[in-house]
């Protein structure tokens, strides 16, 4: 036994293995959606659904608040304010706070399906067009006794972003209705169906985790948001009966600068919007 | 032999990466990597399939840097064999690692096999770090500086660690001999 031994030990590469990962490789849909693992992104799915969750829910105790209902599109409802928004998002809050951050995505775990996706297919329009760099990570199901959607998600390692697209049936949640600043939002005709565009969002009013935690240490309760006009541009639609929203989800934890976080402009979610409703 | 050295890997644009040939060149020395660390040929391809999945995904952003994207990928498929063998208390055996290609007359074969199998038990019973460092050498066939970089070792370091391993090796390999 030598160096030429161990060298010759090596045991060759089967071509049907070969063949068979290249092929699993370059058939993205068969890597993410099929090996049942819902791979994190540098900052975390988990933390971006979780995200979207929070807002739905902070969005449900807003219905209490001083909003004024201004338009529907197509079964949309949108509510504008001047005020800033109160409700308890400690519980939210507390949720946001404990979800671990991911640096990388060798460091990322893994959640396991059925903790909350369900991969199977589902039947609905799915863009025809997106900007350069987004590849497919995921998509999946979220089903709760408060909300019920599909989603899909992208990923661009080289603008650093998520894009998220949410489908649901009209069942009368909070995700049928929209929460707005007064003036930053727009109904716009895409190929003949309105699109509403809203441009930024509400956001719970900490600049610092410290700050996040005092409040949950002081018991929480009645908060005020504001509204961040750099906070993306997010746009909702309905098509032939199903609900569509898409954005970039807040990745971000609130008092993160947000103007960075947002790298898909509104003229590229349009176009994606486009190519989803012939 | 320098595993970035390799005509086809070099890149000058996006769209002039040939991922295709990346992945043939570098499907072999991670396969025999797993090979040698775990012992077992079907273990050894899920590995492969794992690591290369995990980085796939994100092989743009080395398009320009062929070197650093073969260091991150066994950077990725050292930790894909931790994690195996903290998922896994039994060891596998060697003995479906056996080339196709070796001995080609029936006894050669035999002779062979036998061989084989006794180097099984020995890389199985090695120490980790020692068991991934032959890996590296002889299944990836990495220099001791590209096993220093990916390793976090000296090159000097790696040099005198294999020294030692394969000479202990080589020591059991004749005991039982005798």
């Amino acid at each position: 036994m030598n160096d030429l031994f161990l060298y010759e030990a090596r045991p060759s590469v089967r071509p049907e293995f070969s063949q068979t990962l290249w092929t699993r490789l370059t058939e993205r849909k068969s890597i993410w959606n099929q090996l049942g693992q819902f791979i994190q992104t540098r900052r975390g799915f988990a933390t971006a659904l979780l995200v979207i969750l929070v807002l739905v829910a902070c969005a449900q105790q807003i219905l209490n608040s001083t909003f004024h209902h201004v338009t529907d599109v197509n079964g949309i409802s949108v509510y504008e304010t001047h005020d800033f928004l109160n409700l308890d998002a400690s519980e939210e809050l507390r949720q946001y706070l404990n979800t671990p951050q991911f640096q990388s995505l060798d460091d990322a775990p893994r959640i396991p399906a059925e903790e909350a996706i369900d991969l199977s297919p589902y039947n609905f329009q799915q863009p025809s067009w997106l900007p350069d760099g987004l590849e497919l990570v995921s998509q999946g199901h979220h089903s709760s006794s408060r909300f019920d959607f599909a989603f899909i998600a992208w990923y661009s390692e080289q603008r650093d972003t998520t894009l998220f697209l949410m489908m649901h049936q009209p069942n009368r949640s909070s995700l049928e209705e929209v929460h707005v600043f007064p003036g930053a939002w727009e109904v716009i005709d895409v190929n003949g169906t309105e699109v509403l565009v809203v441009r930024g969002k509400f956001e719970l009013p900490f600049d610092s985790e410290e700050e996040a935690r005092q409040y949950l240490e002081e018991g929480g309760g009645q908060i005020e948001q504001r509204w961040n006009h750099d906070a993306g541009v997010r746009l909702k639609w309905v098509y032939e009966g199903t609900h569509y929203e898409l954005f970039e989800p807040f990745v971000q934890l609130p008092w993160e600068p947000d103007s960075e976080a947002y790298h898909i402009p509104e003229e590229d979610l349009l176009r994606i919007a486009a190519s989803m409703i012939p | 032999m320098d595993i970035t050295s390799n005509a086809r890997l070099e890149t000058t644009s996006v769209n002039q990466t040939d991922w295709e040939a990346i992945f043939h060149e570098l499907l072999p020395k991670v396969f025999r990597f797993f090979a040698y660390r775990v012992g077992n040929r079907l273990v050894a391809e899920d590995l492969t399939a794992g690591t290369f999945e995990r980085a796939w995904r994100r092989r743009t952003s080395y398009q320009h840097d062929m070197g650093a994207f073969s260091q991150w990928l066994f950077g990725i498929a050292r930790n894909v064999a931790r994690e195996h063998y903290r998922q896994r208390s039994d060891h596998l055996q060697l003995d479906e690692t056996l080339p196709s290609t070796v001995g080609r007359q029936p006894e050669n074969r035999i002779g062979r096999q036998e061989d084989y199998e006794r180097l099984a038990n020995l890389l199985a019973e090695l120490p980790g770090r020692d068991q991934e460092l032959i890996a590296l050498k002889y299944g990836a066939e990495m220099t001791n500086r590209e096993i220093a970089q990916v390793s976090g070792l000296s090159e000097s370091n790696v040099g005198t660690i294999l020294h030692r391993v394969v000479k202990k090796m080589q020591k059991q390999w004749e005991a039982a001999d005798e």
